[in-house]
Formats: structure tokens, sequence, C-alpha cells
């Protein structure tokens, strides 16, 4: 696989942010999921910190299954999320790529993303004395209403009292909806950037967009943020313009559902470039690529579209919307299968898997395959297994070179 | 005195058929937790609460992977035996992650309709009563399409009343237990409380009102030193457990259970204040491990309601893979353990219970609380 040459450019600004993060006295630091309204936090003149997101990288730097232990030895069950148990982990060994993360002043949570969340923030609240607010964001069984959005719009109104506690200073509307415009400019070019797997040869694979979400989860509403996703696209494009792909030669086009399995992305990416086989979509990344909204919810007021886009995510709709989904990015991106990542740290993810893969078989005739493991713990992760339910749907799947 | 509460557990299919014969009324499933049963009573149908089931997963296997709690594995392997087929529908709630979707795979393979209700979780207080006051319209909408029968205030009241009735005679059950200590044995005081969950509430009203009395009136029973424990976990433990804690003399003072102590501490709907009654009959009470109530820190709590119940120790009784419950151990053991209180972990799967295993371990726990003595 071609590494982009942007990767250089997003290590730097992601080790300025962790520089910040570490070093800062001016802002508040405030603990994040990644599907809360970060918007609010950089218009209040606060840091955001991520968690999620160094959990992602103490696995994929393979420092995780150290943390992971520590956590457990303090009574934490391997059946909790890993990057919970990773995160509580690099705050007892002060672990990790970046040394640990700084204490949190106050946590901002949303539930969009599963309600696991809620119990994490509540231990990290508890242990640092630091005040948690949540933003509940109501589960989309048969998709968004008004009543749900309303409720979200009410927290956010709130949310802003919060925060102004934390900082000291009245919040800033203005500086709120600068952010706001940022953020949807640079969520715009992430997505854009993935729309370009539609291209055949694929020009980036969700590999890559694992790598490259980084700034897109922590530094969004920022500058620095936008003006990285337009260098990013620029590359991707250039390599469109050049009939370029990410792999030598792309035989399979294929779908990745789930979390990646970040302690196996080396192997993924050997495994899958030597058979010619190209990860074109994947539902995580557009996580933070604004999916369209749905009809009657093209909001002109940009608080009401940010509210919109932090409910509208598939991880949060109902199962018919899930595979209404997936069909869609299997036509639109001419796919030739796809892959589910059965985790086990992320219920809201896995649990149904099973049998929206079968369905989604069904209605796409085409091949899929659910693999077990887990984002960030090693220990669940058997090579050999995975290996042959890879091997049998590479059989069953049709090349796209026939 | 037990037999009939042992009775309405011992076969739920045959159960269910019975109930739907008897009361004529539409039988509502109702998958944990939280969800007034006095709603669906008054919308004309029987509520009948699933708690999960010892039973052996085979059929749910296909569909729910392996890292799933059993409570959620077990309703799935009900439901796909035929063995609730009796039910008119089902209503779930947001209570975690598992049952948000766990809700979405039953309506794809079920032609029964499934309603949900979201629990809110905002730390606004404001918000969080203004979505419980636009969800309540709309649950009893959902229940009036599910049975027929429109849900009136009058039903409401008199529902809610039957159900409160219920409610005060299941915490005199339990001061009757923390009292008077070795007059109600361990499975039949579960099977008091659970059978709530299938029988009819007037006849289990009428069960229980005459059970109390002949408790209340009951010789004390012969005086020993039994270890007295609180008991915690998310739900009451299998019979097989219970039966072994009461074999090994250990006597339960008391209990966090959500289908237990958890349910009986918190009020019962009021339609005179639907949302402040909710927010009440939810977030009340002795605190949970799957809700957010801000201001509230479990572990914090857990020492006074193990002293308030003059139990020398406590069992938890984790459900695997409840995610909630796990997050909240290390805090709540650390609570214990400073508070010089001891703590016995046994993680509970219904589905494969070490019986010998788990019997060593509470032996070992009964000699530590004998030595370290009341």
């Amino acid at each position: 696989m071609t590494r982009l040459a942007s990767f250089a450019r997003m290590k730097e600004l992601m080790t300025g942010y962790y520089l910040e993060a570490k070093t800062t006295r001016e802002k508040p630091v405030i603990w994040l999921t990644s599907g809360a309204p970060v918007e609010y936090v950089y218009a209040a003149g606060a840091l955001p910190v991520y968690p999620e997101n160094y959990a992602a990288m103490c696995a994929a730097s393979h420092q995780a299954p150290l943390l992971l232990e520590a956590a457990e030895a303090q009574g934490y069950s391997p059946d909790i999320c890993s990057y919970a148990r990773t995160d509580f982990g690099q705050d007892l060994l002060r672990g990790g790529p970046a040394g640990g993360l700084p204490p949190p002043q106050a946590l901002v949570c949303a539930t969009n993303i599963c309600r696991t969340v809620v119990k994490w923030f509540e231990a990290v609240a508890r242990k640092n004395r630091a005040p948690l607010f949540v933003v509940d964001m109501p589960f989309l069984h048969d998709g968004l209403t008004r009543e749900a959005l309303n409720y979200v719009l009410g927290q956010f109104r709130a949310l802003e009292g919060f925060l102004a506690a934390q900082t000291g200073s009245a919040f800033d509307r203005e500086q709120l909806l600068a952010t706001v415009s940022l953020s949807r400019e640079a969520t715009g070019l992430w997505r854009k950037t993935l729309d370009l797997a539609r291209h055949r040869p694929a020009p980036i694979t969700a590999l890559d967009a694992f790598v490259h979400i980084a700034p897109i989860v922590t530094l969004r509403g920022t500058p620095q943020c936008r003006d990285y996703y337009r260098e990013l696209h620029r590359e991707v494009a250039d390599r469109v313009a050049r009939g370029e792909g990410a792999i030598p030669r792309e035989r399979y086009r294929v779908l990745w559902d789930n979390l990646p399995i970040w302690h196996r992305m080396r192997w993924f990416e050997t495994f899958f470039a030597e058979r010619g086989l190209t990860l074109a979509a994947a539902t995580y990344p557009n996580s933070w690529a604004a999916i369209e909204p749905p009809p009657g919810f093209q909001a002109d007021d940009p608080l009401e579209a940010l509210a919109v886009s932090y409910l509208n995510l598939y991880i949060h709709f109902g199962f018919t919307q899930r595979i209404d989904y997936l069909e869609r990015l299997i036509e639109e991106f001419a796919l030739t299968g796809f892959i589910m990542h059965s985790n086990r740290s992320c219920k809201p993810y896995s649990v149904g898997m099973y049998g929206l893969r079968e369905e989604l078989s069904r209605r796409t005739g085409l091949p899929g395959v659910v693999i077990e493991a887990d984002q960030n713990d090693p220990r669940q992760f058997t090579e050999a297994r995975t290996v042959t339910a890879l091997e049998a749907f590479l059989e069953a799947m049709e090349p796209i070179d026939g | 005195m037990f037999a009939p509460f042992h009775e309405a557990l011992a076969d739920p299919p045959g159960r269910l058929s019975l109930l739907r014969r008897r009361s004529g009324r539409p039988l509502i499933g109702v998958a944990p937790a939280y969800f007034p049963p006095e709603w669906v009573h008054a919308a004309g149908g029987l509520p009948v609460a699933f708690w999960g089931a010892a039973l052996p997963v085979a059929r749910a296997d296909a569909l729910l992977p392996p890292y799933c709690c059993p409570v959620a594995r077990s309703i799935l392997e009900m439901e796909l035996a035929g063995r609730t087929a009796e039910l008119a529908g089902w209503v779930f709630t947001s209570l975690c992650d598992t049952l948000v979707n766990l809700r979405e795979i039953f309506r794809r393979l079920s032609s029964r309709p499934t309603l949900v209700f979201p629990i809110p979780l905002a730390t606004d207080p404001f918000a969080r009563r203004r979505r419980l006051a636009e969800l309540i319209p709309a649950a009893f909408q959902d229940l009036a399409w599910l049975t027929g029968t429109e849900v009136t205030f009058a039903a409401l009241a008199s529902a809610s009343r039957l159900y409160g009735e219920i409610r005060n005679l299941q915490r005199r059950l339990y001061s009757l237990r923390r009292s008077r200590p070795g007059l109600i044995g361990v499975r039949n005081f579960y099977a008091a409380l659970r059978a709530a969950f299938f029988m009819e509430p007037e006849e289990y009203r009428g069960r229980l009102a005459d059970l109390l009395s002949r408790l209340e009136a009951a010789p004390e029973p012969p005086a020993g030193r039994r270890p007295r424990l609180f008991l915690s976990g998310m739900v009451v433990p299998p019979d097989e457990v219970l039966g072994l804690l009461e074999h090994l003399g250990l006597d339960p003072a008391d209990d966090d259970f959500a289908n237990g102590g958890r349910m009986i501490s918190r009020p019962v709907f009021d339609p005179r204040d639907p949302a402040g009654s909710l927010e009440a009959a939810i977030f009340g009470g002795t605190p949970c491990c799957c809700l957010h109530v801000p201001g509230t820190d479990r572990a914090a709590v857990f020492p006074r309601l193990v002293r308030e119940a003059g139990a020398g120790g406590v069992l938890l009784l984790p459900v695997r893979c409840c995610e909630p419950d796990a997050f909240e151990r290390p805090a709540i053991g650390a609570g214990l353990a400073a508070a010089g209180i001891p703590a016995l972990t046994m993680e509970m799967d219904c589905e494969s219970l070490p019986l010998e295993s788990l019997r060593t371990r509470l032996e070992a726990f009964r000699e530590l609380l004998e030595e370290s003595g009341p």
C-alpha cells in the first residue's frame, strides 16, 4: 500500500495537539467522547481531549496490552470496552505514546455512540472529582424525529452554561457559529475525500481512513483541521487524476463495518494488498463525514444542522436504516463483498450483526463475512481463525476483473 | 405457604398460556427494566416481565454473540424456541446498549409488535423532565395500539393503586426479612417476590397479603448465628444459587437487584404528576448501574446500604458481560474495603453455573464472616 504524503503532516498536527493538551495552563482540559459536540468546547476556549483517540493510538502502537492488564488488575472486567480499559490503564501507568493524558477539569459525554461511555466517564469523573455533562441522544429506532432533535438542542443550550462555569467566561455564541462553520467545512472535505474511493481503482482505502480520522475527531472546528483535510483531499484527488490506486492491483472492492482492529492494522494491510483487496468503503469513518440528513431535516440554522449531524449516525440507526445504508454504500462504491467485525468492545455496532450479515447478503447477492475480534484487545484476535474466514470469503467473492 | 409463588415461576410457557386464558387480557412481555407495569395494566394488558432464565442457549447463538449477557441471550432463546408464543407483543427500554439492539433483533424476527421506551439520561434536569413529559403520551398511544384499549386517567389511577399496594406489600416482605432473620428461606423469599412477574396482579396482591399475615404471626425462628449478607447485582441469581446460600446458612438481609431491592425502593407511577412521578419511578430509590443520576455516586452510597441492612458482608453477583455493572464494580469494591466490609464477587452465568466451585467459595466466605463476627 502506498502511504499518503499527508501522513507526515497529520503526525505533526497530532503531535502538536497532544503537546498542547499535556502542557496547557491557560485552557481548561475537557474530556470528550468522539460523538460529543466538540464545537462547543472549542468555542468556549477549552481544550478537548479524547480518550477514545488516545486508546486507539495505544493499540496501534502496540502499547495497549500492558495498559489493559493494569486496568484488569484494578478490578475492571475484561468484559468492558477495551478503549475504557486502555484509558484506565494509561491513567494508572501514565502509559501510551504521549505518556498518559492530562486529567480532566470536566467531562462531556454523548450517548450517540453508545451508553457505555456514560459509565466510563462516570468512573473518570469520580476519580478526578470532575463534573460530567451527559448529552443524551435518543437512539433512532425509526428515524429522526422533531422531538428527539428538540431534546438534543435543549441540552446543547444547557451545555453552554456548563462550559461557561468551567472556563469562568460567558459563552460566546458568535465564536460557536464560527467554529461550527469550520467544522462543517472539515467534515465536508472529509466526506469528499472518502467519496473519492468510488473511483476504480480506489485511491484511498478504509485502512487509510482509519489513520487519517484522528484530526476530524479531535480538531473538528479548528482552522488546522480544515486545512489538513484540504491538503488530504488534494492529494487523494491527484491520485484519481493519475489513475493511481491505493494498492497495486485492485481485484476486490470491499466494505468494512465496525471499528478497525487497531493492533492488527499492518497485518490487514499486507493481507489485503497481497490479495488485491481494497477496503473501498467503511461505516466508521463516515461517522464524522456528515451523512446526508433525512428529508425534512435539511436545516438552515447551523446549530440545528449540527444537532442533526450528531444524531444522524450509522451506529445510532435502527437496523432497517442500517441495512438500507449499507446497501447504498455497496451500490455507490461498486463493492464486491463486505467484512463485518464482530467487535467484543462495541455492542452497538456488533449486537445483531450476524442477522444483518445474512440480510445484506440476501439483498445484495454479495458474500459477507463476520470476523470475531476486538478493537484494542489483541487477546481476542485469533490469526488462524481470521485467515480461514477471510480466505473462504475471498473464494466466494467475484473479482471485478472476472 | 410459598407453593403458589413457586408454581408461578416453574413453567413459563405453561404459565403464559394459563394467564392468557384466565385473565382474558393480551399478555405483554416486558424486557428489563423500569417500564411501569401499571401502564400495561391500564391499557387492558397483562404485563409479564422477563429477567432472563437459566436455560441452555442454542438458537440465540445464531443471532447474538457470546459476549452478550445471558439475560439478553436467554430472552431471545425463549422467543426463538416459541416459549413466549402467547405474548401479544413486547416492550423494551433502552437500559443498555445490548437491550437497544435486542429490540431491533426482535422486531426483525417477530411479527408481533415491539415497543420501546427510551430512558433519558440527560444531565440537564429540565431537558430530562421535558423529554419524559413527551414520552409518556407516546407510550400510552403505543400501548393502546397494541392492546386495543385506550389508556384513561381512571384506568391509570386504578392500576397505580393496585401496583402501589403490591409495592407496599413487597416492602413489608423485605422489612420482615431484615427484622426477623431466618424466618423466610432464601428461595422462598425470591419466589414470593418474582412471582409478581408471572401472576395476575389482583391474585398476587391477595396471595402476598395472606403470606405476610401468616409470616408476621409465625413464631420466631430458632435463634442461631447466621452470617447476614447484602446481595448485589443486576438480577436475582438463578434458583440453584439461592438454594446454595440457603443450604450454607447464609442469610440475605437485603439486596439491590434491579428486579428486587432497586425495584421496591422506587415509587409507582402517579397519573396526577406524570413526568414527576415517572422520574421518581425510574431515577429515585436505590441507585442503578444502568442509569445516570447526576449527583449520585452508587459506590459512595453502597456502604451505607449495607450498614442499614445490618449485613456483615456483601455478595456481589454480577451477570456475565453486563457492562454497566462491571464499570462500577472496582469503585464499589474499593468503597467496601475502605469501610471494612468484607465482600465476595461471584460472576453469574445462567447458561452454565459451576455450582461446586461456587459452593467452595461461599463456604470460605462464610468462615471469614463467622470469624469477623457481627
